[in-house]
């Protein structure tokens, strides 16, 4: 389980995160969604240890060290891959750093969405780069595989796809936190959605809990956000009656 | 002879398997090499050529020419310049070429967040000191080259002062001066 007690990151003139406390048990895929800037992607850099926090961020119980670091792997639309290496060799790479990497995985998905094997990736297009980040990070044979807007330059036919094998592929012990504006599109297959504002967890709920009550993800997350729905009526009649 | 070289290098090359020691897939790798080796040869040739000057200088004024006779003659009581002040800057280009090679950790490091951000994936490595070590072995082992090129120049340079200078003219304590 990933454990946050009460991490809050500080930017100059900015507070990216405050006071976050959360628990990522194992076997979960977790939805981390807010707008641009609410903290999803310092949530994930906080949890690799890529930026420096005040509070407790552990794995299993342990801080995250490089003894333990290798149990979470980490896409992300900047892609973390080398430009100038071809898939074979990021295999042969993460093999070596990874004990745990599945080739068995990594063929099958690489077979999947037809990608290259001996092209240098900066040659892909922005859609097969995305789906060879992702294609990594579920290979690594990591337990908690985090997903900072794996899809950003993907068609919607592909990430649905991608869904999909997603599910598919999982193994019971395998937790994904996938960060991304795309709602309505992940809302069948994620079991649990955290919403995130101004660096704070504003909603944390389980996606049974939400069909329990009736309600739909979408719905949740407008409620939760204090979305008015007459915002639009409102802002139009006010332009064209200005216009008038 | 070359078939045994090969062999051997072949053996040492995956003993060591020198690719742990670079960044995976860093194009300027070549250039950045082949400019190390001109910056070193320049830099050696500079120093012999500075110091060669500054002694034969040094070593001349030691003597008098009979203008008559063509030949020289030792001044009474002449003393050589201290090896520390003829040496004078003749390593300065091989420390700088050092520094500049200290200076491509940096421009690695930021190589790594070009294009793509593969520095997020040298940092979750489990490995402790990954990162600093594709980072920083090339450059840090080409400093050292300059600095042991530095070393054996100064010994070089050291041994032709005291073979070359008569020993009346030599003043004590002259490998003592230069590191004061």
């Amino acid at each position: 389980m990933i454990e946050l007690k009460n991490v809050t990151k500080k930017y100059p003139g900015k507070t990216a995160l405050k006071d976050v406390s959360l628990q990522l048990p194992r076997g979960e895929i977790v939805g981390l969604f807010g707008e641009n800037g609410a903290g999803k992607t310092t949530f994930m850099k906080s949890i690799l240890g890529f930026i420096r926090y005040d509070g407790e961020i552990t794995l299993d119980g342990e801080p995250i060290t490089t003894k333990n670091i290798a149990k979470i792997s980490f896409a992300t639309s900047e892609h973390s891959f080398f430009p100038n290496l071809s898939p074979a060799m990021h295999k042969a790479f993460y093999k070596e750093h990874f004990p745990t990497f599945s080739d068995k995985r990594f063929d099958g998905l690489m077979k999947f969405f037809e990608l290259p094997p001996y092209r240098a990736l900066k040659n892909f297009s922005t859609g097969q780069k995305n789906q060879f980040e992702v294609i990594l990070a579920l290979s690594q044979g990591a337990d908690y595989i985090l997903m900072d807007e794996p899809f950003a330059g993907n068609d919607v036919f592909n990430r649905e796809d991608f869904y999909k094998v997603l599910l598919g592929i999982l193994e019971p012990h395998e937790t994904v936190i996938l960060s991304t504006h795309l709602i309505e599109e992940v809302s069948d297959f994620v079991g649990r959605a955290i919403l995130i504002r101004e660096g704070k967890i504003v909603g944390d709920v389980s996606t049974s809990d939400l069909e329990d009550q009736n309600m739909s993800l979408m719905d949740y997350v407008k409620q939760t956000y204090n979305y008015r729905a007459d915002r639009v009526i409102r802002a139009l009649s006010q332009i064209t009656d200005e216009e008038g | 002879m070359y078939a045994e070289y090969i062999k051997l290098r072949e053996k040492l090359i995956k003993k060591i398997r020198p690719e742990r020691f670079g960044l995976p897939g860093y194009d300027p790798e070549n250039r950045e090499k082949n400019n190390f080796i001109g910056w070193l040869a320049f830099s050696v040739f500079i120093s012999l050529v500075f110091f060669v000057g500054r002694y034969s200088n040094s070593r001349d004024r030691l003597y008098y020419k009979d203008y008559e006779t063509g030949e020289k003659f030792l001044w009474d009581g002449a003393i050589m310049t201290d090896f520390a002040d003829v040496l004078g800057w003749s390593l300065a280009g091989l420390f700088l070429t050092a520094a500049i090679c200290l200076s491509y950790i940096i421009i690695r490091y930021n190589y790594l967040n070009k294009e793509s951000k593969s520095i997020y994936l040298l940092r979750r490595l489990p490995q402790r000191g990954e990162l600093f070590r594709r980072c920083a072995a090339a450059p840090l082992l080409r400093a050292a080259i300059c600095l042991v090129f530095a070393f054996v120049l100064l010994l070089l340079y050291f041994a032709i002062y005291m073979i070359a200078t008569p020993d009346q003219c030599l003043a004590p304590d002259q490998w003592a001066k230069i590191w004061r």
